[in-house]
């Protein structure tokens, strides 16, 4: 292994490796540098007891035309992932102020969702039609510049412009905003979610890849690999280094790697508070990065169960009290828990490969804040009485149960070196003030450092997706920069 | 802990009021802190001997739309806003030095608003068309158009027409003057436009019982909400620890929160209360380098009959206007022939604002923002001349001159002077090219949870006062957000 490079990428998150592997693609000669012992960061694949399965549960990207599909082209291994789109996806429940329980089969990729039978699950009147219809047209048909205006908008602000009844405005604001970009409705950025509804439109509710995320993101370190890449992976970064304003390379725990642009995917806050060092940076720009907040943190279960009890891949379960605002989630940390809350339970082990014979794996949980310090309990307490009572099934046949909360994702992903900060489960919150035109630059100012991941670099996805977008656009500057700055030699 | 707020705003003027009483009733709990002793700002009401008003005329709030109206409906007190309308007087000083009056009656479409105008400029047929031409094109500006001329002034804006007759030009210079309060080389032709679209097409007046009883409502809003007003507490200190704000001090005492609004004006706010060590060196070169706008010098004549007719007088020429160079001749104590002038007549709009069978109008003109400005005296001087030129008919009437303001007064009373020759400024930075539109200074500092509100940041192009609301408008919906944002989901509670 050499110790210099053209670029070094801290980080092996969805946004880092690709990345990486599309800089060595363009001909860059390319380091990524993990602490972990895979690639793929909060999306890593494990393998344990037969089962191959995710931390948490994260569906990657809408099922079509999406970034993380348009990155395994331009790596050249779109024939080598196979993007799982399982029909019907799976079951949406709404329980009524009455109390009732209804269903909606939600259909996978390619079958486009019929708005009568969404208007039966909520409940929507003749009356209520006709402004139903229009809030969805124009959410599905917004155009870039009217999106743009909604950058200092929040969601339930937007949805506030339109006369609706309450499961409408609760299907949106709750699966929209905690459901899809973890941040309480009333500080969810509107021209996100609007933007992330028009994905899911075009290219439907999602898709899986064969053997994991992890397995996605070990084919795109592979490509990286095949064109001369090197992976370090169990190799903590320790310092980014700096002289006059200008990247040198990396300090890790097994020594020194100079390059002279240095990509982190470690997060803004870890990367410029604690890799690079405040001293490096003007005073605004260290205030500006410490004051950015962070998406919601989650707290979570992975059930090994002893039967296969779920049909589908995805269960949501919703009511018009679901809404989850800033106020629910300070009332939460002081123990007082909202009576209903949005709960939604997945399996992966409908798939090939993915699970021992006879059993199946389910995922359940709920946003909470991204403090590691805070304890879990509370939310996983509730999380697991709401699943006992919707899927009363799903509990009898537990066997084993593992839990986690923001302070697993911490150590996971990255540092806290914010108080209250580190546990996000996204990243940078996708709310008002930090999205659209408000997201950071993701070229740092300092020569060579650039952000990839969910905190710069992209706008307007969710989750994996949002990372990998960044990937392409952040390689895509970062070759620019490398074309127009030659290395200074010497 | 008594003294703990979620928002300290620094300053009760216009834009610190309806920010504080927004956000109060939003939830959040707010103290509003005035060095004076009274709410109000450069808009705090006077009373004397029976007379009501304010120090400077003030006048011009559209009836339907604008940020008082949006102000007052998204504080619930909508039925409050009561708008009284008037006459205006219209003047004009033609070359030869006559002056002819055109009078506008509140409320009432002319069928052609320009005729009367360009009647009293004595233009030919040819300058006809052509300032027809150039008025149009302004009133059909798109946008897009408008997002361009942040970047050009007036004059330059002016400069792309041929042939503009001379009395077209002075109508704009002045306007830069009277709707922007900047001079005419330098206002941003964006801001005119908007403003200039705004009153063309909207009736405008003067609200009952005056701009106090406005400030009024809404402190009252503010406190019926739990927020706390606390007058002659001159803040000394915003305080900042590891770049965030922590509070404000004042001489004896400190006031904790995690957010203060400052409506002490950009540059006192950094380079006085905060201090120049918690920023960059390039923002502050870049705020002590912001322009501000002109200063006003203004009286008061208290009449013993009711001797003016209109609710509002406003005087101009074709040459009339103050550009750099006559700003610096005026420190020479070189003023123009004929000087623009703005008077307004409470009483005539609400009658309740002088005793029965009297009268008080409040009259000035533009001049430098420097407070040590010797020139200042002989000004009103030469407006107390041109008044008695003028009006020759209530001279005997005027019972007393009082009341001369100038920008030493503005300075005591609104922000602290910083800077060599600024804090006498009448409306706070001034929208000139370079600062006002999309160049407006940041209403969020760059320390954590120090915001800006009034002239100096976050409003939209209008008049003074409406440029200080609609920042008010806009700034507590940020402060909201960004108050929940931290507290919620990144803070750790206290």
């Amino acid at each position: 292994m050499a110790d210099k490079y053209d670029v070094i990428v801290v980080g092996a998150g969805p946004g880092g490796v690709t990345c990486g592997a599309l800089l060595a693609k363009w001909g860059l000669k390319t380091l990524v540098v993990d602490k972990n012992s895979q690639v793929g960061g909060k999306a890593m694949t494990l393998s344990k007891n037969g089962f191959r399965y995710e931390y948490y549960p994260i569906w990657p990207c809408p099922g079509a035309e999406s970034q993380i599909h348009a990155a395994l082209k331009l790596l050249g291994i779109g024939d080598r992932v196979e993007l799982i789109q399982p029909d019907p996806f799976g079951l949406m429940h709404y329980e009524t102020p009455s109390g009732e329980i209804r269903t909606m089969i939600m259909r996978g990729p390619g079958h486009p969702m019929d708005p009568q039978d969404l208007f039966k699950l909520l409940g929507v009147g003749e009356a209520d039609t006709e402004e139903v219809l229009r809030l969805f047209g124009e959410v599905a048909l917004m155009a870039p510049h009217d999106q743009d205006l909604l950058d200092d908008v929040s969601t339930i602000e937007f949805l506030d412009r339109y006369r609706i009844p309450r499961s409408v405005y609760s299907f949106f604001a709750t699966l929209q905003s905690e459901g899809t970009i973890e941040v309480p409705s009333d500080i969810a950025c509107a021209s996100e979610v609007v933007k992330i509804f028009q994905q899911l439109v075009t290219g439907g509710s999602g898709c899986y890849p064969a053997g994991g995320l992890g397995a996605m993101y070990e084919a795109i370190a592979g490509a990286a690999q095949a064109n001369g890449s090197d992976i370090l992976l169990e190799t903590r970064v320790e310092r980014i280094a700096v002289l006059n304003g200008r990247v040198g390379g990396v300090f890790t725990e097994k020594g020194a790697y100079y390059a002279p642009i240095v990509v982190s995917n470690a997060g803004i806050q870890p990367t410029v508070l604690k890799l690079v060092g405040e001293e490096h940076f003007d005073k605004s720009y260290v205030n500006y990065v410490r004051d950015l907040v962070p998406s919601l943190g989650f707290a979570g279960a992975r059930y090994i169960l002893n039967k296969p009890v779920l049909e589908y891949p995805v269960y949501l379960y919703f009511s018009d009290n679901t809404v989850s605002t800033t106020d629910h989630i300070m009332k939460a940390k002081s123990g007082q828990m909202p009576e209903q809350i949005y709960v939604f339970i997945s399996t992966n082990s409908l798939f090939p490969g993915m699970a021992p014979q006879g059993k199946q794996l389910v995922h359940t949980g709920l946003s909470c804040p991204a403090d590691p310090k805070v304890d879990p309990k509370t939310w996983l307490d509730k999380v697991e009485a709401e699943v006992a009572r919707i899927w009363p099934d799903v509990v009898k046949h537990i066997e084993e149960r593992e839990y986690y909360g923001s302070a697993h994702i911490s150590a996971l992903s990255r540092d806290s070196v914010v108080p209250g900060a580190g546990g996000e489960c996204i990243g940078l919150g996708q709310i008002v003030g930090q999205c659209g035109k408000h997201k950071p630059s993701a070229k740092a100012p300092i020569i060579g450092l650039f952000y990839v991941g969910a905190d710069a670099g992209s706008t307007g996805f969710f989750a994996n997706n949002l990372a990998v977008a960044s990937g392409l656009n952040v390689a895509k500057m970062v070759l620019q920069y490398f074309k127009t700055h030659p290395a200074k030699t010497g | 802990m008594a003294d703990r707020h979620d928002v300290i705003v620094v300053g009760a003027g216009l834009g610190g009021v309806v920010c504080g009483a927004l956000l109060a009733k939003s939830g959040l709990k707010v103290l509003v802190l005035d060095k004076n002793n009274r709410v109000g700002g450069k808009q705090m009401g006077i009373s004397v001997r029976g007379f009501k008003g304010e120090m400077w005329p003030t006048y011009g709030i559209p009836v339907e739309l604008g940020p008082f109206v949006d102000a007052f409906r998204q504080l619930g007190i909508e039925s409050k806003l009561n708008i009284m309308l008037k006459t205006q007087a219209l003047m004009y000083r033609r070359p030869g030095g006559e002056w002819v009056t055109m009078v506008n009656v509140a409320g009432k479409q002319e069928k052609d608003p320009t005729e009367n105008m360009f009647n009293s400029w004595q233009l030919d047929a040819k300058e006809r068309e052509v300032s027809l031409g150039v008025l149009a094109e302004m009133a059909l500006l798109t946008p897009e158009q408008l997002y361009e001329l942040d970047d050009v002034s007036v004059q330059q804006w002016l400069a792309q027409h041929e042939n503009i007759p001379r009395p077209l030009r002075g109508f704009f210079a002045v306007h830069a003057n009277l709707m922007s309060t900047g001079i005419y080389e330098l206002v941003a032709m964006s801001e005119l436009a908007r403003i200039m679209v705004i009153f063309g097409s909207s009736t405008t007046g003067y609200p009952r019982g005056g701009y106090a009883r406005l400030v009024e409502d809404i402190v009252g809003v503010l406190k019926a909400n739990g927020g706390e007003v606390r007058t002659n507490a001159r803040v000394e200190r915003i305080l900042v620890d590891d770049g965030s704000v922590t509070g404000v001090a004042t001489k004896d005492r400190v006031y904790k929160a995690p957010i203060v609004v400052s409506n002490a004006g950009i540059h006192p706010t950094v380079l006085k209360l905060v201090g120049e060590e918690h920023f960059d060196k390039g923002y502050v070169n870049y705020v002590k380098d912001i322009v501000p706008s002109l200063g006003f010098a203004s009286q008061r004549y208290i009449f013993s009959k009711p001797v003016m007719e209109h609710g509002v007088y406003i005087g101009t020429s074709e040459d009339s206007f103050l550009d750099s160079e006559r700003l610096d001749r005026m420190a020479e104590g070189k003023f123009p022939e004929v000087l623009s002038f703005y008077g307004v007549v409470p009483s005539n709009f609400d009658p309740d604002m002088a005793p029965p069978g009297k009268q008080m109008l409040v009259l000035g003109t533009w001049c430098s923002p420097d407070p040590k400005a010797k020139e200042i005296k002989a000004l009103q001087k030469k407006v107390d001349q041109q008044f008695e030129e003028m009006f020759p008919e209530a001279v005997p009437y005027i019972e007393s001159r009082e009341g001369y303001m100038g920008p030493a007064q503005v300075a005591t009373l609104s922000r602290d002077p910083v800077l060599p020759g600024l804090g006498g400024e009448a409306v706070g930075l001034a929208v000139t090219v370079g600062y006002c539109g999309k160049n407006k200074p940041l209403a969020k500092s760059p320390i954590s949870g120090l915001f800006y509100v009034g002239h100096d940041a976050g409003g939209r192009a209008f008049l003074g006062t409406h440029q200080a609301v609609s920042s008010g408008l806009m700034v507590a919906p940020l402060v909201q957000k960004y108050f929940i944002e931290r507290k919620a989901v990144h803070r750790p509670q206290p």
